[in-house]
């Protein structure tokens, strides 16, 4: 109660305080890339004399107030040249500014010596954002441009080894970190399992995670946040991308439909697997199929002056289809419609609707009358109101609300023996997930700068279906059901509510270094049904119910930031503290498919994750690159597993270190190199084993959890890019791009199994039982891909 | 339920993923008792082995408990008493008149072995008929080789959660790799799935068919002998043969395999906390034989 009073007196403090002032006046707008008319996100406004300033929001608007006066203001952006104009602020003005890329100089424009130094100057910590432009360089595997590889060699991100899906941050597991495609969750970012993404990398524009010190505009998972922003599509002239590689090919198309008003990006990426082995296909396989592809679509409209409509949408597929019968596919879909809506120059506003979908299926059979169908789904769709007051140079204010509707359709099975059809189906789960949120970032003295906040979210699982009682029984052992009862549609089954304090605080102790430290309380209400080391892509998303509790998260982080020569280089060092309620694990040998009482199978306890992250960038010459270090642990403790007592969660790495380096030897060649280094993962080896009925089991007499690690894992891949020679007129312009993946051919394993030798085990005689080290890629891979533009 | 999960794990060849047996170290724990006790309600030599869990490498046949002693009694009171035949094997003979008992009876084990006193309870559950063999002779069929394969036919019983273990028998040699442990709940693949009364669906119908090293059906030739009987055997049995399988088959699951997973049996230890493993289990038996053609 107390909280929200403070939250009232506080708002009323501020909205009193603007209305005392006099004579202000506002310069507003949209900060956008000269070349293609694509808004900025977080490029900087700033009004020399008072020295205060603006950020661009999500959608490329910034908005200052200052007393009424002419003032030198300078508008910048990482990568782009700044630009210093001279204005008459004697009324409010609305400016949109246009910002050229570095490479294209024209002379006209004044270049400041003024530099980059926004990760020590922003209130911002624990977050990294990476341009898809760095992103191309990088080499990787098959010549893909890789989104949620590429965020693995930052400090705090891991994966539990090559082709897992997902990604690890500050020792949550992958389904607490949202992947959000123009607000819209992607349940499954992967494709071929975690081999690709689903982003196709020329239809992105921006890509931040959010890893600690989360504003309370973003809520609903534990660990981190992944935004990646779709481009807007090239108002100015027509613009076309593509590329050939080993696995995809993909075109992007953007143009303007009524230039500067409207525009459209529509972007398609396919993997020819299939084509190119067809004519090696034997008859009986000729009805097999291998592929799998995404469709990426974005328009834009601009209604007036204060208004402007935007509709993008995502569509993608992996299909792995065996004769007529057997088949397995799954993929997302998702769409939102934005409209961005200016109240005032100091309101702005903008509205989302989301939907997003993932689903799959799996058959398999004889034939018609002997078969087996089988599919899953999870849909929501959302409502998301979100405002920005920028109220005055040293307060911007966020408020806004989101709800959710949630179907989970956790499996729908048929099963057809001999004509006779059976359904295994389970019942559907439905959730309403809502929130309110309010956060402020204030200057409060011109060294310290806070950005406070509180999100306040509620969930109520419903109906309609059956909602299961369980007793308690021995912990680690299944639960049996003791009762159930049915619910009505949309009828409230559980409600859980929490409240998220949000705060984070940069201290600049002088114009190149500062201390930043950030608190957040995170709650995550739905959660990922996996136990394989890998997730699958089978794995079902379930929400909390009555019998398993929302997970929540408490985080603290401090860092240190510093700049040298001339923002040349970027150093950071930050420590956190995570600590979590209600993390879920699974029983020994649960069964998790197809079961009505899969909670009876799942048990929670708590979590704990403290870290140290090193990271220096070096930003400018023709040498680029940056060095992480991440010294971290994660542990778990679940009564029913390991005895009760802590244990290494199964994506524990001790130490992390990557190299990414990227060297312009000329105008045509670039290299690029990336090195990897990390402890081995935790995993659970057996300590005897016993027979039974001829068969030789293993078995761990210590029934302790994740008791040794696999080995550790290094690689280091090597690229280079030749472009083709750039003319004054010339339209098409080429490039190549070679890689090796994997460059000295290491054999890094992903996990150790145990199995007896193979042949058939003759009665009598004792097996010979061994350990086998499953490297995922077991050689060097090297590959060539073209990419191609056309204006 | 991993039959998804090979599924799945058939695409990752196409990455060149590959496996090398290698050299661990192994964590040690203390030997534990086994108890192999599953008995069929057949005429014949019933057979408990009293076994010692050893170190994971070590390949050498488990060691045996000699110095036990086993007794078995039905509920309406008959006593079962097994002998010791060394190298852990205790054995009772029943008679075509002296069975273990009734479908419906509740039977318990009492081991007395090194002072301490364990002991199990089961209830003998009813077996389905088997209907029918068929065989039938597959060409261009995608993962298996031309041939003849074999499926059989039984209708679940009536009523939620009745256990099954399908075995199969080449030529009288028990198919027992464990790809071929064919296990089902209700006619399907496990629990929860609230199907009754059905005909055993594939692909547990033609897990009967001997497989090779890789998982692969091996097809049959004219003249061999398949015999299918079905156990009827306790949930909780069920349980142990699911675990069983899914952790021997769990290096073909490649980076979806799921963690070390220890099997529970049924065996309790009245004198101490020592676990004591392994299944007691008592199983009605129904089977069918067929000669290729």
């Amino acid at each position: 109660m107390n909280k929200r009073l403070n939250l009232l007196l506080l708002l009323s403090m501020l909205i009193t305080s603007s209305l005392f002032s006099q004579e202000k006046v506002t310069i507003n707008g949209y900060i956008k890339d000269a070349n293609n008319g694509e808004t900025l996100i977080g490029a900087t406004c700033f009004v020399k004399g008072p020295n205060v300033g603006a950020t661009s929001n999500e959608y490329g608007f910034y908005s200052v107030t200052v007393d009424s006066g002419t003032y030198e203001i300078e508008f910048s952006y990482l990568g782009f040249q700044t630009l210093n104009q001279k204005i008459d602020l004697s009324i409010s003005v609305k400016m949109d500014i246009e910002l050229l890329e570095e490479a294209t100089t024209i002379d006209e424009i004044v270049i400041t010596a003024e530099q980059e130094d926004k990760n020590v100057t922003d209130v911002e910590m624990s977050t990294n954002k990476l341009d898809v432009a760095t992103i191309k360089k990088m080499p990787s595997l098959l010549g893909e441009v890789e989104i949620i590889r590429s965020i693995q060699l930052l400090p705090g991100v891991s994966s539990v080894g090559e082709g897992a899906s997902g990604f690890n941050v500050r020792g949550g597991s992958i389904d607490q970190n949202p992947v959000l495609l123009d607000e819209a969750p992607v349940f499954n970012s992967s494709h071929l399992f975690g081999f690709f993404s689903v982003f196709n990398p020329d239809a992105v524009k921006d890509v931040k995670l959010y890893k600690g010190g989360i504003p309370s505009r973003y809520g609903g998972r534990l660990s981190s946040i992944l935004d990646v922003r779709m481009k807007e599509g090239n108002n100015k002239n027509l613009s076309v991308n593509g590329g050939i590689g080993f696995i995809f090919s993909r075109l992007a198309i953007e143009a303007p439909i009524v230039k500067d008003k409207s525009s459209f990006i529509i972007a398609a990426r396919r993997s020819y697997i299939d084509v190119l082995s067809k004519p090696f296909l034997n008859e009986e396989n000729s009805g097999s199929a291998l592929n799998f592809y995404d469709l990426t679509l974005k328009t834009n409209y601009k209604i007036s002056e204060k208004d402007k409509l935007f509709l993008s949408g995502y569509l993608g597929r992996d299909n792995f289809v065996f004769g007529e019968q057997a088949g397995f596919s799954w993929g997302n879909s998702t769409g939102t419609l934005r409209w961005n809506h200016l109240f005032t120059e100091k309101l702005f506003s903008n509205l989302t609707f989301y939907y997003s979908d993932y689903d799959y299926t799996i058959n398999f059979g004889d034939d018609d009358r002997n078969k087996f169908d089988w599919n899953a789904r999870v849909v929501n769709y959302s409502l998301k109101p979100e405002f920005n007051l920028f109220l005055n140079p040293k307060n911007l204010i966020r408020f806004g609300a989101q709800a959710i509707v949630y179907k989970f359709e956790p499996g729908n099975a048929v099963g057809v023996s001999e004509g006779e059809i059976n359904d295994f189906s389970l019942d559907n789960k439905y959730a309403i997930e809502s929130s309110l949120f309010i956060e402020n970032e204030q200057d409060l003295t011109d060294n310290l700068k806070v950005n406070y906040g509180l999100r306040w979210s509620h969930f109520n699982f419903t109906g309609k279906g059956n909602a299961y009682t369980f007793a308690d029984g021995i912990p680690g052992n299944r639960k049996q059901v003791t009762g159930f009862q049915y619910f009505d549609q949309w009828e409230s089954i559980q409600t859980y509510n929490n409240f998220e304090p949000r705060f984070s605080l940069k201290y600049q102790l002088n114009p190149s270094s500062s201390l930043k430290a950030s608190y957040n309380r995170m709650t995550q209400y739905i959660q990922l049904v996996s136990n394989t080391t890998a997730s699958t892509p089978v794995d079902v998303w379930t929400p909390a119910t009555n019998n398993v509790k929302p997970q929540i998260a408490d985080q603290f982080a401090i860092g240190y930031f510093k700049n040298l020569s001339d923002n040349m280089y970027e150093f950071s060092a930050e420590t956190y503290y995570k600590k979590m309620k209600n993390i879920v694990d699974y029983i020994d040998g649960a069964d998790l498919i197809l079961n009505p009482f899969i909670e009876g199978d799942v048990i929670s306890g708590e979590g704990r994750a403290y870290g140290l992250e090193l990271y220096m960038k070096k930003n400018k010459g023709d040498f680029t690159g940056w060095v992480s270090y991440t010294l971290a642990r994660t542990e778990r403790r679940i009564e029913g597993i390991n005895n009760g007592d802590w244990y290494a969660a199964r994506f524990d790495q001790t130490h992390k270190f990557n190299v990414s380096g990227f060297y312009e030897i000329n105008e045509r060649w670039s290299l690029s190199s990336t090195f990897t280094l990390i402890t081995g993962t935790p995993i659970t080896f057996p300590t005897s084993r016993l027979e039974q009925q001829g068969y030789t089991i293993p078995h761990n007499g210590n029934i302790d959890r994740n008791n040794t690690r696999i080995p550790v894992y290094h690689r280091l891949d090597v690229g280079a890019t030749l472009k083709g020679r750039k003319r004054p007129g010339k339209k098409w312009y080429g490039e190549w791009v070679f890689s090796v993946y994997n460059l000295y051919n290491q054999r890094n394993p992903f996990a150790i199994y145990f199995r007896s030798e193979e042949g058939r085990p003759m009665p009598l005689d004792a097996a010979t039982t061994e350990a086998v080290k499953l490297s995922v890629i077991g050689s060097f891979i090297p590959s060539v891909s073209y990419n191609f533009k056309f204006n | 339920m991993k039959y998804y999960i090979l599924f799945l794990s058939t695409f990752l060849i196409l990455f060149s993923s590959c496996e090398d047996v290698i050299d661990v170290t192994l964590p040690e724990s203390e030997s534990q008792i086994v108890v192999d006790a599953w008995l069929t309600n057949l005429e014949g030599r019933q057979v408990i082995k009293l076994t010692t869990t050893q170190p994971y490498f070590d390949n050498t046949l488990a060691e045996g408990i000699d110095n036990a002693i086993i007794n078995i009694s039905n509920n309406n009171g008959t006593n079962f008493s097994f002998t010791s035949e060394g190298n852990g094997v205790y054995t009772h003979a029943l008679t075509a008149e002296q069975t273990f008992g009734e479908v419906g009876d509740e039977f318990t084990l009492d081991i007395n072995v090194n002072n301490q006193n364990l002991t199990s309870t089961t209830l003998l559950n009813d077996v389905p008929a088997i209907d029918s063999l068929s065989q039938e002779f597959k060409e261009n069929e995608p993962f298996v080789d031309d041939g003849i394969y074999c499926e059989f036919f039984a209708r679940d019983l009536l009523g939620l959660g009745n256990s099954y273990w399908i075995k199969s028998f080449k030529n009288d040699t028990f198919l027992n790799r464990p790809s071929e442990i064919n296990i089902a709940f209700d006619a399907s693949f496990d629990a929860g799935g609230e199907v009754d009364n059905l005909i055993f669906i594939p692909p547990i119908r033609d897990n009967i068919n001997p497989n090779d090293d890789d998982g692969g059906r091996i097809p049959w030739i004219q003249g061999d002998k398949l015999r299918v009987e079905i156990h009827s055997i306790s949930n909780m049995a069920f349980s142990f043969l699911e675990t069983t399988r899914d952790q021997l088959l769990n290096s073909q699951s490649g980076i979806f395999a799921s963690p070390l997973a220890n099997t529970r049996g049924n065996i309790i230890n009245e004198t101490n906390d020592d676990i004591i493993l392994g299944v007691f289990n008592i199983a009605q038996v129904s089977s069918r034989e067929l000669e290729i053609q």
